[in-house]
């Protein structure tokens, strides 16, 4: 097991449980109720999660700031982009400042890439097998729960590819499987398995679908467990494109 | 409402393109977002003690993509105000 996890190093667990809590009732509430209070949620989380990292003087609740990355995507992708303008070029508008804000809170927690798990993997032949899962994943969400595409009826295959794999793809594993397992993992496997893909699950309220929420969560969960075990990131971000192209085809 | 499954969900998106006072709202909320995490940085920079350099830089990493939006922001509404 090759975990991403800073050795001895650990934000308080009923803080991690307090601020996800909060997170998931400001997502429901955001994508079923009412947005501006969700975004208003989303805000005082914001401020609360990156105050309480910057003044708590228990060392481990400076990982805490990572939570704030949910919120603030979540800001993002309400106010970054413009009418009038394509809906695929919106993911650029979206993900250009938040895979900023997530390199910079890589820089802030002193981590490297590697790190992270977007270092030289130990095994190329492990992150192939791993990447490959994405083909019967698209599979399954074609065939059986018939998830929808992304906006990007036709656009360019290299045009899709270039906004879908950087602010996509690659935003969703850093955050989600990257920077907030890292967060968890020192609470033991299971709590870094499940934690990141509750808010990731949440994150996919707004589609109103059950089954797209529950599978969303068992993609990541699958992706996490993966994460966990190879320490690297780069065979889930092969399968999550594939199922993103999987979807489009 | 098509529905799409990506972290920026498109039903919101729709819904605030389509109620230009629920979007100024929410704008309001990320302008004051920002502010305050720019006044917080000013405290936790001038603060003595060893967590204020990464205190520092945790809030720069959350208040810089609030920064870009702004940005988006007021050239949108220009470009509104122009009629473009």
């Amino acid at each position: 097991m090759r975990a991403l996890a800073p050795q001895g190093i650990r934000p308080g667990t009923h803080w991690l449980l307090v601020y996800g809590g909060l997170i998931l009732i400001g997502e429901a509430i955001l994508a079923l109720f009412d947005v501006a209070l969700g975004a208003a949620i989303h805000a005082v989380l914001l401020i609360a999660v990156a105050s309480h990292a910057a003044y708590s003087r228990h060392e481990g609740d400076a990982q805490l700031s990572v939570m704030g990355l949910i919120p603030l995507v979540r800001l993002l992708s309400i106010v970054m982009l413009i009418p009038g303008i394509a809906p695929i070029y919106w993911y650029a508008l979206i993900g250009a400042p938040a895979l900023v804000a997530a390199g910079l809170a890589i820089r802030a927690m002193g981590a490297s890439l590697a790190d992270i798990g977007l270092g030289r993997p130990q095994s190329l032949m492990e992150q192939v097998v791993a990447a490959s899962i994405g083909l019967p994943l698209g599979w399954i969400a074609v065939n059986v729960i018939r998830l929808p595409g992304l906006p990007a009826e036709g656009v360019h295959p290299l045009l899709f590819l270039a906004m879908v794999a950087p602010f996509v793809v690659l935003l969703e594993e850093l955050i989600f499987r990257g920077l907030l397992q890292r967060a968890a993992t020192p609470h033991g496997p299971l709590v870094a398995i499940v934690a990141p893909n509750l808010f990731y699950a949440a994150t996919y309220f707004s589609t109103a679908s059950t089954g797209d929420i529950l599978f969303m969560g068992a993609v990541g969960m699958l992706f996490s467990f993966i994460v966990y075990r190879t320490g690297s990131l780069w065979g889930v971000i092969g399968a999550n494109l594939l199922l993103r192209i999987a979807l489009q085809i | 409402m098509r529905r799409v499954t990506t972290t920026a969900p498109e039903v919101v998106i729709r819904a605030l393109v389509t109620d230009s006072g629920l979007r100024g709202l929410v704008e309001i909320i990320v302008v004051i977002c920002l502010v305050a995490l720019l006044l917080e940085r000013e405290m936790v920079r001038h603060r003595p003690g060893r967590w204020a350099g990464p205190a520092g830089r945790n809030l720069t990493a959350l208040a810089a993509p609030l920064g870009i939006a702004w940005v988006a922001i007021a050239v949108r509404r220009f470009l509104e105000l122009a009629g473009v």
